[in-house]
């Protein structure tokens, strides 16, 4: 009887002892990339990016210049970056890219850090048109990497006056754009699938501001949006090319980088900013508050928008650089166009996306309204 | 009738089956025959290229995303398989098939649901994300295939020859590696190939258990998305199509010789 109980507790002890065992290993399997962390001796940065934003030959050669490695992960969305740096405050992460009014979120809730302008000698080499915007006055937290404009591809058989294209092709109805005599055919078109491009396109469009805007304004902007659908193939930004070269739509939204590609492969296409105005949307370059390696950061961010690099990254990629150094790497054919690459007149016309415009409930509220409709 | 049987059996079934495989096959066919075009957007044919297949080995973004995927994947099936398998066996021993119930709550929530409770955890105890949170997360989901799986399989098998084993003189290890392992085996092979794809496949969990030193294959195809995605991928997929279609000949001709060997004796 005592022998057997004396087994049995055995048996117990050796379940638990293979327990806390399995426990042990799986801990340190878990927690081993903070002790690689603690004890790793070389130097290196991870960059947290949209895709084609940032070549990996750029990072190879701050490697070779500094030694220090550059590990680039990439996300899809703006959103997508929230969510994660949200969870845990971006640790781990060195330095981010965000679109300007993510740059405003992060920064009003405390997940950037502040620069330190003495240590970044090449603030002075960017394009002020692009410093000091309202989403961060004085570049405090962020620093432009790269900018794009947003417009309208159209087929140029389909508009007749290629000088006079304005947001009418894309909210007026086909059927009455071509009893105008503006267009030769009925048309469909591929409207942006980001909440935020579609009502502020609309907003210019029945009211020319973005500011101020009063809930029957709204109203009208969701009304507008919901008659659009009539005539939306798609409401895709990526599958773009898709639609265009299989003569599904001949109209549709689009930047001027995407822009670039398209005029790669066709000439059939054009593309204008609309008479009204339209976006311009800056990539910039800012470090979370859980980045330590404050030194390594700074130096990365001179490097990455040095001339030689802006001018590798704006060639490969096709967006402007920040760098006015690198705007003669810009091909003549797009520096020339106002509409890739505005002057100083076409830049008044362009708007930057803000946080509070329009305020993230009414637009997912109007945003829901369309969908749903 | 039987007219109307005959001209289903013999027009109207293999136009059904026909269908369901085309269905099945075509978007795999015309991914692969777009990645031997020489366009860059696959909507017309262009001509026969490589370019794509070159430009994937030059795509250091790509091949390092291919291998973080490959690492995570083998992982969790090496890990999966084996942790459903112990897990059936000391079921057993505990005389607990409640437990099993507990696993098949895995597959019924949504996969969503699932990543943001994994994420939770690492964020509550401070577990930094990165390679072993990825292959946790992806361990997690594929127990919820492997254990029903494996303990399918188990429960068919026949005590008599366990006992028959053990009778004859053969030890637990002898006899579970000589008898039980090989009847096992069809299950084994089967959970593990799933359980691979599965993680391959994986983009909600490897998209937030995945820190600043990984990403998955599934992660950055998406992140893609946003500039278009190249017809690097459809290389890609053709690679993965070839290496996955190669594997499943192999395994069928291993059955075949078994059949053979087994016939001949």
């Amino acid at each position: 009887m005592n022998n057997s109980s004396n087994l049995s507790t055995r048996r117990f002890l050796l379940k638990i002892m293979i327990a806390c065992s399995c426990l042990c290993v799986m801990a340190f399997a878990l927690y081993m990339p903070r002790l690689l962390d603690f004890l790793r001796t070389s130097q290196s940065l991870n960059l947290y990016s949209f895709t084609e934003m940032i070549s990996p030959e750029v990072a190879q050669r701050f490697e070779d210049k500094t030694g220090i490695s550059v590990n680039i992960k990439y996300f899809q969305t703006n959103e997508e970056l929230y969510a994660k740096l949200r969870v845990n405050g971006g640790e781990g992460y060195d330095v981010i890219v965000a679109s300007e009014y993510m740059i405003e979120t992060l920064k009003n809730e405390g997940i950037v850090q502040k620069l330190d302008h003495s240590k970044l000698s090449i603030i002075h080499e960017l394009d002020e048109r692009l410093l000091n915007q309202p989403f961060d006055p004085g570049n405090m937290y962020s620093l432009p990497l790269e900018w794009h404009t947003y417009g309208i591809v159209f087929d140029k058989k389909l508009v007749k006056n290629h000088d006079q294209i304005s947001l009418d092709l894309l909210f007026q109805s086909p059927q009455e754009l071509l009893e105008k005599g503006l267009v030769n055919n009925r048309y469909k078109i591929c409207m942006t699938d980001d909440p935020k491009e579609a009502v502020m396109l609309a907003l210019l469009y029945l009211f020319k501001k973005l500011k101020s805007i009063n809930s029957s304004e709204f109203a009208d902007v969701e009304q507008l949006l919901i008659r659009q659908k009539q005539w939306v193939e798609a409401y895709s930004s990526s599958s773009l090319q898709y639609f265009l070269f299989t003569d599904i739509v001949p109209i549709a939204v689009t930047s001027s980088s995407y822009m670039k590609k398209i005029m790669g492969e066709t000439d059939r296409f054009g593309f204008k900013i609309p008479e009204e105005g339209s976006l311009m949307v800056i990539e910039n370059l800012a470090v979370p508050m859980a980045c330590k390696k404050v030194d390594l950061v700074h130096q990365f961010l001179n490097f990455v928008l040095a001339e030689k690099n802006a001018a590798l990254n704006s060639e490969k990629y096709g967006y402007n650089p920040t760098n006015k150094k690198a705007y003669a790497a810009i091909p003549e054919q797009f520096l020339r166009d106002s509409n890739m690459f505005p002057d100083d007149q076409t830049f008044l016309r362009l708007h930057i996306l803000r946080q509070e415009y329009p305020p993230k409930k009414k637009l997912e509220s109007i945003w829901l309204g369309v969908k749903c409709a | 009738m039987v007219d109307n049987k005959r001209f289903f059996i013999k027009f109207l079934h293999p136009v059904f089956v026909g269908f369901a495989y085309l269905f099945l096959y075509l978007p795999i066919i015309i991914m692969v025959l777009f990645s031997f075009n020489d366009a860059t957007v696959s909507v017309k044919w262009e001509g026969f290229s490589l370019r794509w297949y070159q430009q994937l080995f030059q795509t250091p973004e790509i091949l390092e995303a291919l291998r973080s995927s490959l690492i995570v994947a083998i992982a969790t099936t090496i890990l999966s398989v084996t942790l459903g398998t112990c897990f059936v066996f000391a079921s057993k021993w505990w005389k607990a098939s409640f437990l099993f119930n507990l696993f098949y709550a895995n597959i019924l929530l949504p996969e969503i649901v699932l990543a943001i409770g994994i994420l939770s955890i690492f964020t509550f105890f401070q577990i930094p994300v990165g390679y072993g949170s990825l292959i946790a997360g992806h361990t997690l989901l594929g127990l919820g295939f492997v254990i029903p799986i494996v303990r399918a399989r188990f429960v068919e098998l026949d005590p008599i020859l366990t006992e028959a084993s053990l009778d004859l003189g053969a030890t637990y290890t002898t006899t579970f590696r000589k008898v039980i392992l090989p009847l096992l085996m069809p299950s084994l092979l089967a959970s593990s190939l799933l359980v691979f794809t599965l993680s391959m496949d994986d983009f909600l969990i490897s998209f937030f258990c995945s820190g600043p030193q990984v990403q998955t294959l599934s992660v950055y195809v998406y992140s893609m998305i946003r500039t278009g995605i190249d017809p690097t991928i459809n290389a890609l997929s053709g690679i993965f199509l070839a290496i996955s279609s190669l594997l499943v000949l192999v395994l069928c001709s291993l059955k075949i010789v078994d059949q053979v060997i087994s016939y001949e004796q």
